[in-house]
């Protein structure tokens, strides 16, 4: 890790997004890893996996990316991205694509919203 | 996935697999402070770092959703290989789904770490499953000792009885450990040819081992008519002849008649004289009348026999001792055991050349395999003998490498071991038997030091067993200082006395060290002449 991030940066992301700080923090126990694992959840390719496999209706494909971002959005404290990726993959899951496609907006909304506060964040 | 080789050797190694790189990342970053970590992206490569690094691993953390091959069948594969029976697994889940836990354990998990990752569950629950598989393999470690050193003590009484035998016979202490080798070799050829015999590996490892009965008849034998360098009339041929019947009557007066190894034993005794036409004796049995045990101690006795020097004629050569049996010049056998002969012969040729092991775990524990996989759920052959096998490796290698001039002597053999390249040098066979007597041996060290060592050795004790003596080597008529450095080894008996097994040591030059450096690496291995390297000492300085 280069230079320490202060504390109140990431504390201060959380806000924005609305993430589980205290949870995280709990958790985790380390600023910097916090903060590691944030900018490396805005790369992880989960959430773009979901998009393409779901325009190219790979379900399978679909069903696991949405498995893993629930995953990594809950480990760092997302919990709305987390509830959201869920949803979208009980409903693939449950072999009901119809029902993934009209809960994935939501999803992408939030994630948006979450990787727009990391982007600012990481400047 | 990362270097195994980097590894610090005081931490446990553990396998994390996950597809996704954040998750793997963040559990490094949570456990690489205790832990040395190989990653897996997926189930395939997991299975491939396990068969590679099963012995090393200390535990798996398993993510179950992955691509093609998920966690299930890692888990699959580990209970084939029976990874599962010492490597600890650690499901990582997202999933409360009970039907999908219990299948985790019905498969061998030991527990769950849920997500989202806490920093203090990964590492206790880490920390204590390691801790509770180490306790187990140290538990499995002395069963196998155990039973390695019951094994032992029963080996030796047939190897010391055998040896008995021999030295009436005037043979060397190899002919036996040769038939047994051969035995071994070509039973398994037969197992591997057809059913009909139905040799199990525990029938295969008992005629191994009741083989070096089969002359016990002998002893009943004049010393003189056994030892006659001359022919011998037909009078003296037939007595010779009795040592089958007596041999078969001396071990049906013993007790266990109905063990295995005692039944074994007597048809190998009795039978081993008997030819495939009928032609042989006592009994005259032709064909599957014999005994397959009798049939192949036969074939393996024959081969012996012409490869080794006697009294009345030359050591042939394994092709030359081939060809004669094929031909039928020495009796007459089963045609599918000709056949396993063809087909085994490069192994037969490989086997005898080996040196003898020494550190003679490896190969005694092979033979304890099937007493350890019948105490079910204790599989610990596999990791154990897994674990012998990379040491005797070791050693071996390092022997033969380093140019220093390292020998073992087995005292229960009366076998001295030494590297290949010495043995080509010296022109004294890479393993010894009898060395005290051995003439070439006492040519290059002179008698003086056998005897001097020997005396050395025999004041040594478990509490001061080193040994240090200065003398002078005749290297084909080049003479040189040098100086032995060894360590008599021991063992304790039943009753804690200790005795002396043999000992290890190194001859060093005081001289011109570098000169041995000169002779090309080689490794005497059961897959023939391996060439490592081929550099003189001022190439590797450039």
């Amino acid at each position: 890790m280069a230079n320490p991030v202060p504390t109140e940066c990431v504390e201060a992301l959380y806000q924005v997004t609305g993430g589980d700080y205290e949870g995280v923090v709990a958790r985790l126990r380390n600023n910097d890893r916090i903060a590691k694992f944030v900018t490396m959840f805005a790369d992880d390719p989960s959430y773009q996996n979901l998009i393409s496999n779901m325009e190219s209706q790979n379900w399978e494909e679909a069903f696991r990316a949405a498995h893993t971002l629930k995953g990594v959005a809950r480990d760092m404290g997302f919990i709305v991205v987390s509830e959201n990726a869920s949803e979208v993959c009980e409903a693939l899951r449950a072999n009901n694509p119809d029902l993934a496609k009209e809960l994935l907006p939501a999803l992408q909304e939030e994630y948006t919203r979450v990787a727009e506060a990391i982007a600012a964040f990481r400047q | 996935m990362r270097p195994i080789a980097t590894n610090d050797t005081t931490k446990n190694t553990i396998l994390i697999v996950d597809d996704t790189k954040m998750n793997r990342d963040l559990l490094i970053d949570i456990l690489e402070d205790k832990y040395n970590i190989l990653e897996a992206e997926d189930g395939e490569q997991a299975i491939a770092i396990l068969q590679q690094h099963a012995a090393e691993i200390s535990l798996v953390v398993l993510d179950m959703v992955m691509p093609k091959v998920d966690g299930f069948g890692v888990l699959e594969a580990m209970n084939k290989y029976r990874w599962i029976q010492y490597i600890p697994v650690i499901c990582i889940s997202t999933q409360d789904d009970p039907e999908f836990i219990e299948r985790s354990y019905n498969m061998g998990v030991t527990d769950f770490i849920n997500r989202p990752f806490d920093e203090l569950i990964v590492i206790r629950r880490v920390d204590n499953t390691v801790k509770l598989y180490a306790k187990q393999r140290q538990l499995m470690n002395m069963v196998a000792n155990e039973i390695l050193e019951k094994e032992r003590n029963g080996n030796l009484m047939v190897t010391i009885l055998s040896h008995v035998v021999e030295f009436r016979n005037g043979e060397s202490g190899m002919h036996v450990i040769n038939i047994g080798k051969i035995t071994e070799i070509l039973l398994a050829e037969i197992a591997k040819h057809t059913s009909q015999y139905h040799l199990s590996y525990t029938d295969r490892d008992l005629i191994v081992k009741a083989s070096a009965l089969h002359d016990i008849g002998k002893i009943s034998i004049d010393e003189h008519i056994l030892n006659k360098p001359g022919k011998l009339t037909d009078d003296e041929f037939e007595h010779i002849k009795t040592h089958t019947v007596i041999g078969h009557q001396m071990l049906a007066d013993v007790p266990f008649q109905e063990e295995p190894l005692i039944k074994a034993s007597r048809e190998i005794a009795r039978w081993h004289h008997e030819r495939y036409d009928g032609r042989g004796y006592p009994d005259g049995l032709k064909g599957d009348e014999i005994p397959i045990s009798a049939q192949v101690v036969a074939l393996a006795d024959v081969y012996d026999a012409l490869t080794s020097e006697r009294v009345y004629k030359p050591a042939f050569s394994h092709e030359k001792a081939v060809q004669m049996i094929l031909n039928g010049e020495c009796g007459s056998f089963n045609p599918l055991l000709l056949e396993c002969l063809v087909e085994a012969q490069d192994t037969i040729q490989q086997e005898l050349s080996k040196p003898g092991q020494v550190f003679d775990s490896f190969e005694e524990l092979q033979a304890i395999t099937p007493a350890i996989q019948n105490t079910e759920s204790l599989d610990v052959t596999e990791y154990v003998l897994g674990q012998l096998d990379t040491e005797r490796q070791k050693n071996h290698f390092s022997a033969e490498v380093s140019r220093e001039l390292q020998f073992d002597y087995n005292a229960a053999f009366d076998t001295l071991s030494i590297p290949v390249w010495a043995s080509k040098r010296f022109e004294v066979p890479t393993s010894i038997s009898n060395p005290t007597e051995n003439e070439k041996l006492i040519e290059v060290v002179g008698a003086d030091t056998i005897e001097g060592l020997r005396e050395a050795i025999r004041q040594t004790t478990p509490h001061d067993p080193l040994i240090r003596l200065d003398f002078t080597i005749n290297d084909n008529g080049d003479r040189y200082d040098c100086t032995i450095v060894a360590k008599s080894l021991w063992a304790y008996d039943d009753e804690d006395e200790a005795q002396l097994t043999g000992y290890i040591g190194k001859i060093l030059r005081r001289d011109k060290p570098s000169d041995w450096l000169e002779a090309p690496f080689e490794l005497s291995s059961g897959h023939g002449t391996t060439y490592i390297h081929n550099v003189t000492p001022e190439e590797t300085s450039n």
